[in-house]
């Protein structure tokens, strides 16, 4: 006999037995009341059901054969039409007075041309008894999938993600939208993963590798967007949306007005992250002086207070009630425990409605044109990365007649390079993090966010990931000035502290825009990167040392021939003691002495 | 034993226009009104006053666009006269000055955006020392590269660009020269007229202000050919009216040798003064207060 090609055995990995944990979480064991699988199959669930649950099981298919099957194995089973509009009508036939624990439909939705109906019926008993429903539905955007349509290729199979029966493709977006047309919302997931599903083949497969870099490169991409790059089968708890109580309407429909007003009104051009250390209030009042003093108003500030100490708070909101209005009512306050740099940052984005975004450490400086700079250069650029030169100057905190303050320390100082490079910013971080700008519409569709786990060179990293996918727009002339700090450290220029941020950018394939190719050619104009700076010190240092070896090496030769000068200068003191002493006896002999005469030539 | 919170008090800010526009004046005003309230809310203000003289050619806002500047402001009183001829700042605030009768007078750019809490910051510092006469804000996106003490805040002069002078002390000294300057060095003048008479000047840097500049791509301030001119010409009648003549020898040599025109443009007219002998009379033979570093009138923390 062929075995059927649903006759899936429940484990504790696989789309069943992910199911059967959820059940067990949501629903009262030994109740003795209806569980009702729909699209039941060949119910491999169902001794499950009865027996571990201790629910009644009741199976429901299309396929007669397989509602046969099921009621010879002792099982309550119906033929069903789950396409029918009246579909909840013979639900509610077969349920009859029975009190409902729980509903399942495990790969069946997509086999459903009208599954509205199903899903629509399913709320309506799950309201009805209180119950709670599980679905197990096939991702179609698993990265296997993913990697694979980019490319052109789509290959249905007998069974699997691309199953040939299946008539509707659900990705999360697209399964959470059709829970809520009929009133469901996701209590609890417990996906089936799979780093290799079905889909993963031909193996030798240059995009599905992870040894590849166009595997790497499109794994980077596809991971970042959401959490279900590997989700095979969504298993999701779902339950009805509660009701408006009466009791809570008023503040709650206050809320949805504030919320749809917020919502019509169009998104301003740019949003503003700014990270405020709690013990460094005076920093965020001369960033925020910095924003309110803009040409224009377009835009938002979000305002991520961190490591605010006891009783720091009330210094932050002074700043903030300190604003004028037309900046005030665009200020959100947030306050986080300890947050890394890239976890800060994400706080702040997640409540940005701009079109585009920055995220920068309170103390740092723009100009009076910086927004307006934007603004202009996008209109010939759109939706790319803005970045404009920026300065660099050393500041300390100080304490004048009681008050903190801040005092620059040094000159302001354009650091290099003043062009934009990605190979070399993929290797330094060369650009202050108010000195550009994102569009948000990479984190809408690449789900592009800063890297919670850096705790400096976040936006470093940020700026590199956004600049391969959207490219980067140089705007000229200065408009910011970053802070370092003589008593702290800073983002852009503690290098060192750098370190995570620069490991993350090597384990990633980069992709280069055209014309950098000529740049490596041509090398860095500017010539004063820091990788250039290091090279020049690097090379001096030889010099120096090989300087200093050459010293050693004359100061020892020198001392050898004074050594060897000496011991000659010895040896002709007692040669001419010596001779002395042949003359003295010679003389003492009566020999003649030698007669001094002149030479004369010829 | 507890210390009366001191008295609110009044203060006018004194802004000279020329050329500037309507939605620069917004600005300025929105932020003053915005420390208005501030300065009300915390007990320290009790009017502020911005008033405008206009030393444009022709008057830069209309009777209609005043009326809608004053329309959003809540607490700031606005006042505005058409000087009708060109002032500069010196000749320009004095005039303001008498116009008003507050307790302190802001002399102030028009294009100054103060922090909220600005003021009362500085309002601080005059009512815990009483021999403060002047107290200077600091400006920002590019902080003034003069050097001030760090516990003490004294320095050597106050700006022109936003410094708060107690008014009992502005009019003891006669407010600022302006027979002798027209806009350059009028407030280092002022400022050292103030030391002389024994008031002491500090820079308040937790009070700021925004004070845009522009900044040439190597990061260094580049001045208009009003600013070469004025300046120049002020660095001239500051080192003879405070007794430099060494000084004064030897700014008059550079700028003889400048390339800039503009610069040889006002060392004829600093000898024009001279021949005609409407110089100002000269103060601190002893150069007690005075302070000529380097081109500079304070010494410099850094250069910009």
């Amino acid at each position: 006999m062929t075995r059927h090609k649903y006759d899936n055995q429940v484990g504790p990995d696989n789309a069943y037995g992910h199911t059967l944990e959820l059940l067990h979480r949501h629903v009262e064991t030994g109740s003795g009341r209806v569980h009702l699988d729909l699209a039941s199959g060949l119910s491999p669930i169902a001794p499950h059901v009865e027996n571990d649950l201790g629910l009644v099981y009741v199976g429901l298919d299309y396929d007669e054969a397989s509602v046969e099957a099921v009621r010879s194995r002792g099982f309550e089973a119906h033929t069903i039409d789950l396409n029918s509009p009246d579909v909840l009508d013979a639900l509610t036939a077969v349920l009859g007075e029975r009190p409902l624990a729980s509903i399942t439909m495990l790969d069946g939705l997509e086999h459903l041309v009208t599954g509205e109906h199903a899903l629509a019926a399913i709320a309506g008993l799950l309201h009805d008894h209180h119950a709670t429903g599980v679905l197990s539905v096939p991702n179609v955007t698993h990265r296997d999938l993913a990697a694979k349509l980019l490319l052109g290729q789509w290959d249905y199979t007998e069974t699997g993600l691309l199953d040939r029966t299946h008539v509707r493709l659900y990705s999360p977006p697209g399964l959470t939208s059709a829970l809520a047309e009929v009133g469901l919302r996701v209590a609890e997931t417990y996906d089936v993963v799979l780093e290799w599903s079905d889909q993963h083949f031909p193996a030798d497969h240059a995009a599905l590798s992870e040894a590849t870099p166009v595997g790497q490169w499109i794994r980077g991409l596809r991971d970042g967007v959401d959490g279900h790059a590997l989700t095979n089968q969504f298993i999701w708890a779902v339950e009805p949306d509660a009701p408006v109580e009466p009791g809570v309407a008023e503040g709650a429909v206050e809320s949805a007005v504030e919320a749809a007003v917020e919502a019509a009104e169009s998104p301003p051009f740019l949003g503003v992250v700014l990270r405020a250390d709690g013990s460094s209030a005076q920093a965020l009042r001369e960033s925020l002086l910095c924003l309110s003093a803009q040409s224009v108003d377009d835009l938002e500030v979000v305002v991520v207070a961190v490591g605010v100490p006891d009783g720091g708070l009330a210094a932050i909101e002074e700043v903030l009630a300190d604003q004028p209005t037309h900046l005030a009512r665009r200020i959100r306050l947030t306050v986080a425990d300890a947050e890394t740099e890239g976890a800060a940052y994400n706080l702040g984005l997640s409540s940005v409605r701009a079109r585009y975004a920055a995220a920068f450490d309170a103390g740092d400086l723009v100009f009076g044109g910086w927004l307006t700079s934007f603004q202009d250069a996008q209109l010939e650029w759109v939706d790319r990365v803005m970045r404009a030169p920026a300065v660099v100057q050393e500041h300390a905190v100080v304490e004048v007649r009681g008050q903190s303050a801040i005092r620059a320390e040094d000159s302001p100082r354009a650091e290099p390079p003043i062009g934009f490079s990605l190979w070399q910013h993929a290797t330094e971080n060369l650009s202050p993090a108010q000195s550009w700008i994102w569009p948000t519409a990479l984190h809408r569709d690449f789900g592009l966010r800063y890297d919670p786990s850096l705790s400096t060179g976040a936006a470093w990293e940020m700026l590199v990931r956004c600049a391969q996918l959207a490219g980067v727009s140089e705007i000229p002339g200065i408009t910011s000035l970053h802070r370092v700090w003589s008593s702290r450290a800073s983002s852009a220029a503690a290098g060192s502290l750098d370190e995570a941020a620069r490991r993350a950018l090597t384990s990633r394939p980069l992709l280069l825009p055209a014309g950098e190719a000529a740049r490596f050619r041509d090398g860095v104009p500017e010539g004063g990167s820091a990788s250039a700076l290091r090279e020049q010190l690097e090379a001096r240092t030889e010099e120096l040392r090989l300087t200093h070896a050459h010293v050693g090496n004359l100061e020892a030769i020198i001392s050898s021939l004074e050594r060897k000068l000496a011991a000659a200068e010895d040896s002709h003191r007692e040669q001419v003691a010596r001779l002395r002493a042949k003359l003295k006896k010679a003389r003492e002999a009566g020999a003649p002495r030698p007669r001094r005469g002149r030479r004369t030539d010829g | 034993m507890t210390t009366n919170p001191p008295a609110p008090v009044s203060v006018s800010a004194l802004t000279v226009l020329f050329g500037n526009t309507v939605d620069a004046m917004a600005r300025t005003i929105r932020a003053f009104d915005n420390a208005a309230r501030v300065g009300a809310e915390t007990g320290r203000i009790s009017r502020l006053e911005l008033a405008y003289g206009d030393a444009s050619p022709q008057p830069v806002v209309s009777a209609d666009e005043l009326a809608e500047l004053r329309q959003d402001v809540e607490r700031l009183a606005v006042t505005y006269t058409f000087f009708g001829e060109n002032t500069g700042t010196s000749r320009g605030q004095n005039r303001l000055a008498r116009a008003t009768d507050s307790d302190f007078v802001l002399i102030c750019n028009p294009d100054v955006i103060p922090d909220g809490r600005a003021l009362c910051r500085m309002l601080e510092v005059f009512a815990s020392d009483p021999d403060v006469g002047l107290v200077e804000a600091k400006q920002l996106p590019v902080e003034h590269p003069k050097d001030y003490d760090r516990a003490t805040g004294e320095t050597s002069w106050g700006s022109g660009a936003f410094s708060l002078v107690r008014r009992a002390a502005f009019e003891q000294v006669g407010g600022f020269d302006e027979d002798t300057f027209f806009l350059y060095c009028d407030d280092v003048d002022l400022s050292w007229r103030l030391r002389e008479a024994g008031h002491r000047v500090v820079h308040q840097p937790a009070a700021v202000v925004f004070h845009d500049k522009q900044l040439t791509a190597g990061g260094e301030w580049m001045p208009t050919e009003a600013e070469l001119y004025y300046s120049a010409e002020a660095a001239l009648l500051l080192a003879h009216k405070w007794s430099r003549d060494d000084i004064l020898d030897d700014v008059m040599r550079q700028l003889e040798s400048s390339p800039q025109e503009i610069h040889g443009q006002a060392v004829a007219a600093f000898r024009e003064r001279r021949d005609t002998g409407t110089l100002a009379a000269r103060h601190d033979p002893e150069h007690r207060v005075g302070q000529f570093v380097a081109g500079n009138y304070a010494p410099h923390r850094f250069a910009l």
